[in-house]
């Protein structure tokens, strides 16, 4: 708790721990504020927007980033050399690892995030289950305590009812999570869940809980001050998901009726003040069968949190900001959202083929506007997409009078999309926002799997169309395509297709 | 001018025709074969095309009806593109009618039964194989004999001889077909 005020001045100067749409999400709320800003850039982020908004940048080194923005001693010594005051870390690299909020306590700064004993306690699975359970709230039922071997996976699993889930006690993301169905399937699954873990988190042990069919993902933004306050804003939808990476975020979740949404906020305040959170963070739930259960939470602001701020008409970065300042929060309990919000994530991963990661240079974007359009963005004609760093170059936010309104006008915005030179998840998003279960509210965390859309025949011809007339006048300019009934010359004088079309690349 | 799309799965015939500085289409969808669907009347659109930025943006409209496109060719390339056009993203590929013929004139030698042709006039004076039999690559089929040079015959790839089609004695010219191989 070092280095955390109650009711002290203003921060004056934050470092910015982190790159890209964050970065400069964080940077506008500090601007709008006053505080001056520090960027920090890994050689290929040189040009970076980031970079460029902020009012110093310093490098803290080549593209890995292990040793760049994870690299801890130079983050904490660029901070040092402009005498920034505080740090915010955003979400990714450093934001929940409770030995750099530590680190940036011990040298005298402001970490805009909890305090590192809360994210310590919310870490480890099983101690945050066992506070859950301490604090009363719901957790799906299970152990709070790691199995030794096989042979007592399977007593305990029979105790719990098939088909459970092995778990990774130090783990996220997804990985050492094995769903069995029965015991013979048990043995084997304990194996490579356990092995998973080992390598993945250096931390072999293994839990088990009910496995929770075809759940919803529904999670909770809070917010706390120094003072005693925790206030939940809301829920999110964010069940349109896959492997664990979410697509299409929303809010107010359209399945939860205003007596379950009471009191899955309860329960979220109840889950922070159990391990002392102070700041913004998310407890995330599974949704099912009418029932919800803790899942995790997320000690740190959420990529996810524009919509929230949409529809609360809040800013969660500038409470981010006064609350760790030591002011007391200026947010309310019981807000109540004004219509609809929703997100779609525009990551450089090709959903055609297996989500593989795309790389190049973006020479051609188009971002879309517009009354309540909202893009949060890091990207620039000629900005390089590298396979150093997380895939997600923008969000799109759409907000709405209901949620028909917030889809439909969402859809506009990614009509005016293009990011062109990487390929990227814009087209499926649209995809999943026209389709009829999703409309319909009707959708679970399995959406995404299996989820195809019959091709778009009318607007099939409309390409082949102008591919061709791309060809035949401004394709005729490259050298490769040199047959002089294809030039639009021919018709004396420069035509207007080819002035136009001088000088492309 | 006739240009043939593949858009995604779907493969267009597209004839371009330059009128007055105007440019007028014609597309019709085509079968697995090349042939145009039956039932589907093309209809000739008004095409209107312009560069925005010269970054990729395009301006086409199609009689009235207006589309902001995106068109990236990939890595340079002047057959592959990538269309950008109302949040969709449709990779293509195009041939001209040139194009289109060598390109199918290499398929053909890549997969397809081969048929040799004589490369100069000549009598053929043996046959080293029958038909049926499985060859190797460079193996002599028959012996031509031209200005007195009597020429071994080879097959290109190794394959089974499909149909020999001359005999000993036979007095061929220039291009006349040989024999065909169908290649293994």
């Amino acid at each position: 708790m070092r280095g955390r005020r109650i009711g002290g001045p203003m921060i004056k100067k934050v470092l910015i721990a982190n790159r890209g749409e964050i970065a400069l999400r964080v940077i506008r709320a500090c601007r709008e504020m006053g505080i001056a800003t520090v960027a920090i850039y890994s050689d290929p982020d040189r040009t970076a927007l980031h970079v460029r908004m902020a009012d110093e940048a310093v490098r803290v080194g080549p593209p890995p980033p292990s040793q760049s923005y994870l690299n801890v001693e130079a983050i904490l010594d660029a901070a040092k050399r402009t005498g920034a005051d505080a740090v915010h870390p955003g979400y990714g690299f450093l934001s929940e690892k409770a030995s750099f909020s530590q680190a940036v306590a011990d040298a005298k700064l402001i970490f805009i995030g909890p305090p590192a004993s809360a994210m310590r306690a919310m870490g480890d699975k099983l101690s945050s289950r066992s506070a859950m359970v301490a604090a009363r709230v719901p957790v799906v039922p299970g152990l709070t305590t790691p199995v030794a071997d096989a042979e007592a996976a399977i007593r305990e699993a029979v105790k719990i009812g098939f088909p459970v889930a092995l778990k990774a006690a130090g783990g996220g993301g997804g990985k050492g999570i094995r769903m069995v169905r029965d015991e013979r399937e048990l043995p084997a699954a304990f194996r490579t869940a356990s092995g998973e873990a080992q390598s993945a988190f250096n931390d072999p042990r293994i839990y088990i809980e009910r496995y929770l069919d075809h759940p919803r993902h529904i999670e909770v933004q809070i917010m706390g001050d120094a003072h005693g306050s925790v206030v939940a804003v809301g829920e999110r939808e964010c069940s349109i998901q896959r492997r664990h990476q979410k697509l299409v975020e929303e809010t107010p979740s359209p399945i939860l009726d205003p007596t379950n949404r009471e009191a899955m906020q309860q329960c979220a305040v109840q889950a922070a003040r159990a391990v002392g959170y102070t700041n913004a963070g998310t407890v995330e739930f599974l949704w099912s069968n009418g029932k919800f259960y803790f899942l995790e939470m997320n000690c740190r602001l959420q990529v996810e949190h524009p919509v929230t701020e949409m529809a609360y008409g809040c800013d969660l970065v500038r409470e981010q900001l006064r609350v760790a300042s030591g002011e007391k929060l200026s947010l309310r309990a019981s807000m109540r959202p004004r219509g609809h919000a929703i997100e779609v994530r525009v990551n450089a991963e090709d959903p055609e083929r297996n989500f593989i990661p795309s790389i190049g240079t973006i020479r051609n974007l188009r971002l879309p506007a517009g009354p309540n359009v909202r893009v949060d963005s890091g990207l620039y004609r000629g900005y390089e997409v590298t396979p150093y760093y997380d895939s997600l170059l923008a969000k799109i936010i759409a907000w709405g009078a209901d949620r028909a309104q917030a889809i439909a006008r969402l859809d506009r915005a990614l009509c005016e999309l293009h990011v062109g030179g990487v390929k990227t998840t814009a087209p499926l998003a649209l995809r999943v926002l026209r389709d009829a279960r999703f409309r319909a509210g009707d959708f679970d965390t399995h959406f995404l799997e299996g989820f195809t859309v019959a091709p778009d025949r009318e607007r099939e011809e409309v390409v082949a169309m102008l591919a061709a007339v791309h060809r035949h006048l401004g394709g005729s300019r490259s050298a490769l395509a040199a047959a002089p009934q294809s030039d639009a010359n021919n018709h004396g004088g420069p035509s207007r297709w080819a002035a136009s079309s001088r000088g492309r690349r | 001018m006739k240009y043939f799309v593949k858009v995604r799965e779907r493969e267009f015939e597209v004839s371009l025709e330059d009128r007055a500085g105007e440019v007028f289409a014609m597309i019709r969808r085509l079968d697995g074969s090349g042939s145009p669907v039956e039932g589907e009347t093309a209809r000739e659109r008004r095409v209107s095309y312009a560069e925005v930025d010269g970054l990729g943006q395009y301006s086409i409209l199609d009689g009235t009806r207006s589309w902001a496109a995106s068109i990236e060719a990939a890595r340079g390339s002047n057959s592959e593109f990538n269309v950008g056009l109302a949040g969709e993203n449709f990779p293509i590929s195009i041939e001209n009618e040139r194009e289109r013929a060598a390109h199918a004139a290499e398929r053909r030698v890549a997969t397809g039964p081969r048929t040799v042709t004589a490369a100069m006039p000549g009598i053929v004076i043996s046959v080293l194989v029958r038909e049926g039999d499985a060859v190797e690559k460079d193996a002599a089929i028959l012996i031509l004999e031209a200005m007195k040079m009597q020429n071994e015959v080879r097959t290109e790839s190794a394959g089974i001889v499909k149909k020999l089609l001359v005999e000993p004695g036979k007095t061929v010219a220039a291009g006349h077909p040989l024999f065909i191989v169908t290649p293994q």
